[in-house]
């Protein structure tokens, strides 16, 4: 992805991509190797704009408009976590104010009865917004399902044709300066490459980042408890449903991501609390005992770099951060990155400032994520389970103990500078959770009950209504398949 | 829940138009306390577009509004001999040019610039070009137009505004009670104020108080003793004098600040009258030079005897203690030199309402409006220096000082960033965005080292017929717009139009 970035952003008479790829598979890879995408915020660089429909029919990946977490808010419980917007405000008060209101009048409301995007995705049906602002639909965004692995070889063979250098032979060793910075790539083969800047893309054995000095990293273990994985893949012959499921066990908790012809399911779990054993079961029970295909297991270490950029190397992907899949962040904090280095593209070897700067936005990014990765853990209502109980009584960062204070207070989310999600998903994940602030709006006894009640239905019909003319999920997908088909024959 | 705002003026009666408007009268009874004989200082005469939503929040008919305050339009500011005497640059509410090839503008120009192919940065912004040329529109609505490219707002007569807004506020349900406080009393336990004694021996009795009290911060400060930051060593200017007089020309859509031997002066048009004010620093300059200094260059002479104004740069360490809220001055104060004073205000009610304190003042209301109301004074502050920090001019002891100080972290950082590399650092709370910092770097004269590399993927005949081709539609789509005293007339803002209704 950087690859393609960087080759459609720089112009190529000046400056020369070369890609090598690492001798050893990543210890990830299995893990890496699906995942789901959340719309990202506010515009991206140009050159990160991607074709998805072409990625989509040629790497079978789907649609998602978010996550059905089962067994987090209670042992039966499941709700839907949507992307984009829920509900609507009424004048200045915000719409969850109004809702806090009306349950305060004995009126029980859910808010993801009031999100187009979980009213479609329950349906099973997805479209993309189109271009009319006014229509509900536009308040809906969605993410993608992709296979990694094939989404990248399709990657390398558009950079191919941009002039982008690609070597077989994989990297053996590096090549330090006195000034500390990175010199050269030694392959197996024996060539030498020299380069100014330098992209960490090798996983978490980061063969470039961890061999310079001072390349640290911060273990997030303390509040994310997970440290193993087991992952398969379930053929499916139906349409796969527009969302993810997250389901709590024992020990953690299982992904399923619905592709067009497979359902890839990842199992996180804490070592001390599953045996692998265990942890295979758990598996083969969440695929109702499906052929389970391609097993692999292996373990990892949730936390970010220090500093992402150091000298002239940057680290992105799981070089950088691996965050719990939990808070679907690890695509987008790749994306993210790509999207920070071309605004801040060095335009001298030492780019000190630019590196200072690309640290700084990045540090809070990931950590403001890794916050919405643990307030899942800190707000579980899993009684007499040890990994459970331990967590709802962990002390979390002081940035989360202020949003919690806060949202707790009023209802409020307080928000600080570069937040990777948007406000309305920490909302949905207290509310959900059966955090009920102390205090609402005052505003929103402005209203009657009664307007707020007739409000409420009426964005729901709207809704409702919409909802017609939303395909199915599967009918859109092939539509993608079968322009292109038309085409062809043209 | 009873509200008490202790003092009147642009403060307080802003305050009580929003929160008569957009609190449920049966929850809420606002009563505000003024002295007719305590004076306001209302200064703060231009605007920031922002104040155009808070007008709409309360329903005010634009025309309207502008006869009632005497306002003219206002595209940005002028600001003449900062970073040398004889220069001037336009801070405009707009931005500069467009992105291409998925790169900023700025960084286009900045490598045209270094091949000679482009002077000022000026002529790819709409509302400079528009300023210049003494031209004002309504911006439209199509983002397909270059009449969408920037925004705009008043220069008004803020002792009207006031008057205005207490007359809204009043036929809401606000009380007023005319009176001076001579005492506060506290709750002996929770230390929270409970009632004010007035000099007549009324006592009022509230469970929020908003103090707009001025400078003293009566409650804030004098009561609860809040604590004031102060950065008086950042910025220096702590004395104004201040005189209205005629206008000896056309009506110009824009504020200007001139720069001076030890502060600046500012010039604000309104309708029927031009406001003048010298802001300086007494430890640089007499009161006399600067008086005389205000005097000498007025286009025409004053009407009355000019008031002086003492001030500290600076804001409360606590905005919010306990039961008390300072908004305006009482909250901190940042010279006019961005016309920010009235957005402060605006910020603070908006967030007041945001957090509006439920009976047991639950302690996150409070940490969490002072929380972002300390970024957003910081914030503007640190803008507010780089126009002192980024000079050129060695001609006084106070340029040398301003020159060579020691400023902020946060300021030092971003100028780094931006003089290497072209880059604006990011925040998310803060009323000045990229294009603001944008302007005021570029206008100091602090042009980058760098532009982004990407820009060179365009060919030069491209990058020259993009520039070439957004300036010219610009300066076409100018053209097309009226004088702006044409255009008050035209869309009735005019107050002489109120007589005749």
């Amino acid at each position: 992805m950087a690859a393609a970035a960087l080759a459609k952003a720089v112009r190529l008479e000046d400056w020369s991509i070369c890609v090598v790829h690492s001798a050893k598979k990543d210890r990830l890879a299995a893990f890496t190797a699906a995942d789901a995408t959340l719309p990202f915020p506010g515009s991206c660089h140009a050159a990160l704009e991607f074709d998805e429909d072409r990625i989509l029919r040629e790497t079978g990946g789907a649609f998602t408009l978010g996550i059905a977490l089962s067994g987090w808010s209670g042992p039966d419980l499941t709700y839907f976590h949507p992307f984009g917007e829920t509900g609507a405000g009424l004048g200045p008060v915000a719409f969850h104010h109004l809702v806090m209101r009306l349950r305060s009048e004995g009126v029980p409301l859910r808010l993801a009865n009031y999100s187009m995007a979980a009213l479609a995705a329950q349906a099973g049906r997805f479209c993309r917004p189109g271009a009319n602002p006014r229509s509900v639909l536009s308040t809906c965004r969605y993410g993608l399902h992709l296979d990694c692995g094939k989404t990248a070889v399709l990657l390398r063979t558009e950079v191919q044709g941009m002039g982008v250098l690609r070597l077989t032979s994989p990297m053996k060793r590096l090549e330090l300066a006195d000034d500390g910075m990175i010199a050269a790539i030694w392959t197996d083969s024996g060539e030498r490459i020299a380069g100014d800047l330098f992209l960490d893309c090798s996983g978490t054995d980061a063969q470039l980042i961890g061999e310079l000095e001072n390349a640290g990293w911060q273990d997030w273990a303390t509040w994310l408890p997970c440290d193993s994985f087991v992952t398969a893949n379930v053929a499916t012959e139906e349409a796969p449903p527009p969302y993810s499921v997250a389901a709590a066990t024992r020990a953690g908790w299982i992904r399923h991501l619905p592709m067009q012809n497979t359902t890839r399911l990842t199992g996180i779990h804490s070592s001390s609390h599953y045996s692998a054993a265990e942890a295979l079961d758990a598996l083969k029970n969440a695929a109702s005992n499906a052929t389970l295909e391609e097993i692999e297991t292996g373990s990892m270490r949730f936390g970010r770099r220090t500093k992402a950029w150091q000298r002239n190397c940057i680290a992105l992907g799981p070089a950088a951060v691996v965050i719990d899949p939990i808070a679907t962040s690890n695509l987008q904090l790749l994306r993210s990155g790509i999207d920070r280095l071309l605004k801040l593209l060095p335009a001298e070897r030492s780019a000190r400032v630019e590196a200072a700067e690309y640290n700084r936005l990045t540090a809070m990014e990931q950590d403001h994520a890794r916050d919405f990765a643990i307030l899942h853990y800190k707000l579980n209502r899993r009684q007499g389970e040890p990994l459970w109980d331990a967590c709802r009584n962990m002390q979390v960062p002081e940035t989360l103990e202020y949003k919690y204070r806060s949202y707790e207070s009023r209802g409020r989310i307080a928000m600080y500078d570069e937040e990777p999600l948007e406000e309305v998903s920490w909302l949905n994940l207290f509310d959900e959770h059966g955090v009920r602030p102390r205090h609402y709006s005052p505003m929103a006894d402005g209203f009657t009950a009664g307007e707020l009640e007739d409000h409420c239905k009426r964005v729901r019909a709207i809704m409702i209504e919409e909802l017609a003319n939303v395909p199915p999920h599967g009918e859109y997908l092939s539509r993608l398949r079968g322009t292109h088909d038309e085409k062809d024959s043209e | 829940m009873r509200v008490l705002i202790v003092g009147g003026g642009t403060a307080g009666w802003m305050t009580a138009a929003a929160l008569s408007r957009l609190l449920p009268p049966r929850l809420v009874s606002v009563r505000l306390l003024e002295s007719e004989e305590i004076g306001t200082v209302g200064v703060g005469e231009a605007t920031v577009p922002h104040i155009r939503f808070f007008n709409a929040k309360l329903g005010l008919d634009e025309a309207d509004f502008m006869a009632r305050t005497r306002a003219t339009f206002k595209l940005g500011i002028e600001f003449r001999n900062w970073s040398r005497v004889g220069d001037s640059y336009i801070h405009p509410f707009g931005a500069f040019g467009r992105e291409l090839a998925g790169v900023r503008f700025h960084h286009h120009w900045v490598r045209a610039r270094k091949t000679g192919l482009a002077g000022s940065i000026e002529a790819w912004s709409l509302p400079i070009i528009a300023a210049r040329q003494g031209r004002f529109a309504h911006p439209a609505d199509d983002p397909a137009s270059p009449l969408s490219t920037y925004s705009y707002a008043y220069q008004f007569d803020a002792g009207l505004y006031a008057a205005f807004l207490r007359t809204y506020a009043e036929a809401r349900g606000v009380a007023r009670t005319e009176g001076k406080v001579v005492d506060v009393a506290l709750n002996g336990e929770s230390g929270f104020a409970e009632t004010v004694t007035l000099e007549s021996g009324e006592r009022i009795a509230a469970d929020l108080f908003i103090d707009c009290s001025g400078f003293r911060g009566l409650l804030i400060e004098q009561t609860l003793g809040a604590g004031y930051e102060d950065w008086t060593h950042w910025l220096p200017c702590d004395r104004a004098y201040a005189a209205p007089c005629d206008s000896a020309g056309t009506l110009t859509p824009y504020t200007r600040a001139t720069a001076r031997e030890a502060g600046w002066i500012w010039r604000i048009p309104l309708q029927h009258r031009v406001g003048n004010g010298h802001v300086y620093s007494s430890g640089f300059c007499s009161d006399d030079r600067a008086l005389s200094a205000l005097l000498e260059q007025l286009e025409s002479p004053a009407h009355t005897e000019p008031r002086q104004l003492r001030f500290r740069a600076g804001k409360r360490r606590r905005q919010w203690s306990r039961n008390v809220v300072s908004i305006g001055l009482a909250a901190g104060f940042l010279e006019p030199l961005e016309s920010t004073s009235i957005h402060l205000i605006q910020l603070a009610i908006g967030y007041l309402l945001e957090l509006f304190p439920d009976p047991d003042f639950d302690p996150m209301n409070e940490a969490e409006f002072n929380r972002i109301m300390a970024l957003e004074y910081e914030r503007i502050r640190d803008f507010i220096i780089l126009h002192y920090h980024a000079t050129l001019r060695d001609d006084t002891a106070f340029w040398n000082y301003c020159r060579t100080m020691e400023i902020p972290d946060s300021l030092a950082y971003r100028m780094e960033l931006f003089r290497e590399r072209g880059v604006v650092a990011q925040y998310r709370e803060g009323m000045f965005l990229d294009a603001s910092w944008l302007a005021v770097f570029l206008g100091q004269n602090v042009i980058p080292h760098h532009y982004d590399p990407s820009s060179d993927r365009v060919d030069p005949a491209s990058l020259a017929t993009h520039l070439a081709g957004i300036g010219a539609e610009y300066a076409q789509a100018v053209g097309s717009m009226p004088q702006h005293e044409e255009f008050l007339r035209e869309i009735g803002a005019d107050h002489r139009t109120l007589g005749a209704q």
